[in-house]
């Protein structure tokens, strides 16, 4: 046990190395730049010129902006600037937690597949039976039995994303397994759990961080879907989807209440999928290459 | 025979998929919330009537016993009953799948006629305008909702131009002429993400294998330009975009729940979205069946179709 955490230190370092290199992707500081400001407005949502999202002002149905309401008000009199402020807190926390939740999960069962041969087959064979399923038909389903609330949403949204990590984890895993220094960790005796975090997890890292953003921004996507719908978050909770669902009504008339929160989803998933292609092109140098080409 | 055998193999490895399927349909109903049984039976019924109409239903039963007799049945077709209309769930499957078949095929035709040769281009004439506006417009396509695409076809296409109807569904008896009238914005919207899709991944593995030896020795053999891309090149990239079609049908069927919501189609994602609204388990359930079958059975053709692209994929 002791070598294998004297191992440690020395990949410490490396790490700490690649973080600015990481930033000179252009991509990567683009996108992170957006969403750093995005989770700003989010965090600080109640400070940022605000009245109550959810106050129902039925004698200003509609208005255009004005210094009152900044972008005028909704089907209900509801203050647009607001809601869109307040939205952003829907969004990023579906983003963060689903992407968590099926990272965490997906990488466990993963490693566990591909460290553990009997295991394999079934757990693969149910990342299937779970790929099959579209991923808003499931969440859609999920919801239809729980009911909507965040909880129930993130998990809905996350399930159908675990099978892709897992199955990206047990690659990686099956192509570490036969390398030298995991033979000699076996041959010292290591117990399995010690092999996967201490030999195997550090492998994996960084594949699944850029398939962590892209899960992200596919779940803010889908939680919109969801809102739109009409099987979201409740219509007091102010989310960019369920803002689009009540601009359907007035589409004709005021097609802006549609436009700004899209708008808003379409900046944030942007911006995510920027880091998650910066990533994935400072990891596979294969694949930049012909990107680089285009220049 | 030989061939025979490898089929008959492949599609015996569907079965542990379809069986994870139905399991997960037959959960997704168990843990819902509300009690059928207590929905049954009413307000004032003793536990003794609660009682019988639950082993009636065979719910008194072990969870395993339950799903076994529940997947005999989905075998023989009865997918039950919906709670909210009585109608059998499979004939009302039956009513609302011509709508969104119609959907799904044109829009994979269109994207497969649109995103083939878009990515080809690009990858030919890699740099020029074409490329640069398909890699803008493929990062588009992944950043953008479904709906909200729909809607900007709504309000340019149809409430500024007047070209196409808002919403509605007309079949295919209706005329083929309104048929194709009132499915143009559907296919519109639901194609945007798929021919990104199709365009990105035609044009990195035309991009691939552009660089290969066989690609040189054609063009140093003096084919034309043309010869070399498309009986050559092509012909060898041609795996990864039938593969990535394959995935795309889970894309598409999600796609066809939203683009049928904001279009008005009495499709099989409007049945869905409405079961849900209502609370009708049985319905959800077998659309989940029906999806997930579906999308298995076009991954397996996609997969045996593979040898017919690449004949050094044998099947086995």
């Amino acid at each position: 046990m002791s070598v294998i955490v004297a191992a440690s230190p020395t990949a410490a370092p490396k790490r700490t190395r690649s973080l600015p290199r990481i930033f000179r992707s252009k991509a990567v500081l683009f996108g992170s730049i957006v969403l750093g400001v995005l989770i700003l407005i989010a965090i600080f949502a109640s400070v940022l010129g605000v009245v109550d999202p959810a106050a129902v002002q039925p004698r200003l149905r509609l208005k255009p902006p004005s210094a009152a309401a900044w972008l005028g008000t909704d089907h209900l009199g509801r203050d647009v600037y607001s809601r869109l402020v307040y939205g952003s807190r829907v969004s990023l926390l579906v983003g963060g937690v689903v992407a968590l939740l099926a990272v965490v999960f997906g990488a466990l069962l993963g490693l566990i597949s591909g460290a553990v041969r009997w295991v394999d087959g079934l757990l693969m064979r149910a990342m299937d039976g779970v790929m099959a399923i579209p991923a808003i038909l499931f969440a859609v389903a999920m919801i239809g039995a729980l009911g909507a609330d965040l909880v129930t949403i993130c998990i809905a949204i996350a399930i159908p994303e675990i099978p892709r990590v897992a199955r990206l984890v047990r690659s990686v895993v099956l192509t570490v397994r036969e390398e030298p220094y995991i033979e000699a960790a076996v041959s010292m005796g290591t117990r399995t759990p010690t092999l996967i975090a201490r030999h195997m997890l550090p492998n994996v890292l960084a594949p699944l961080i850029a398939q962590a953003t892209y899960i992200a921004s596919s779940a803010i996507l889908i939680e919109a879907s969801l809102s739109f719908l009409g099987i979201g978050m409740p219509d007091e909770v102010p989310s960019w989807g369920n803002m689009m669902a009540n601009a359907r009504l007035v589409f004709q008339v005021k097609p802006l209440l549609m436009l700004l929160p899209g708008l808003c989803i379409v900046l944030t998933v942007f911006a995510i999928n920027r880091i998650g292609d910066g990533l994935r092109d400072l990891l596979d140098p294969r694949l930049a290459k012909s990107v680089g080409r285009l220049k | 025979m030989q061939v025979l055998l490898l089929i008959g193999r492949r599609i015996a490895a569907t079965v542990p998929v379809l069986i994870a399927v139905a399991l997960i349909a037959f959960v997704l109903l168990r843990i819902s919330s509300g009690d059928p049984v207590a929905q049954l039976a009413g307000d004032n019924a003793t536990p003794e009537a609660i009682a019988a109409i639950r082993a009636r239903l065979g719910l008194d039963q072990p969870m395993i016993i339950q799903f076994l007799q529940w997947g005999w049945r989905v075998l023989h077709g009865d997918l039950g009953t919906s709670i909210v209309s009585g109608t059998p769930v499979l004939r009302l499957i039956g009513q609302h799948t011509a709508p969104t078949i119609a959907v799904s095929l044109m829009t994979m035709l269109v994207s497969v006629v649109i995103g083939v040769p878009l990515g080809v281009y690009a990858a030919w004439r890699r740099g020029g305008i074409v490329d640069q506006l398909t890699s803008v417009m493929t990062t588009a396509g992944f950043a953008v909702p479904t709906f909200a695409v729909g809607y900007v076809w709504i309000y340019l296409l149809s409430m500024q131009a007047g070209l196409f109807p808002v919403q509605g569904y007309v079949p295919l008896s209706g005329g083929v002429g309104r048929f194709l009238w009132h499915l143009t914005l559907p296919v519109l919207t639901l194609s945007f993400v798929y021919i990104a899709l199709i365009a990105r991944v035609s044009r990195t593995s035309l991009l691939e294998v552009m660089s290969d030896d066989y690609v040189r020795t054609a063009r140093a053999k003096g084919l034309p330009e043309r010869t070399v891309i498309f009986r050559h090149a092509l012909r060898n990239a041609a795996v990864p975009i039938v593969s990535i079609i394959g995935i795309g049908v889970a894309l598409l069927i999600g796609g066809v729940v939203i683009t049928e919501s904001i279009f008005n189609l009495p499709g099989l994602g409007r049945l869905t979205v409405d079961s849900v609204m209502a609370r009708d388990y049985p319905v959800i359930q077998a659309v989940i069946i029906v999806f997930g079958g579906v999308y298995v059975l076009i991954n397996l053709l996609i997969d045996l179709s593979y040898a017919a692209f690449d004949p050094r994929i044998s099947l086995s």
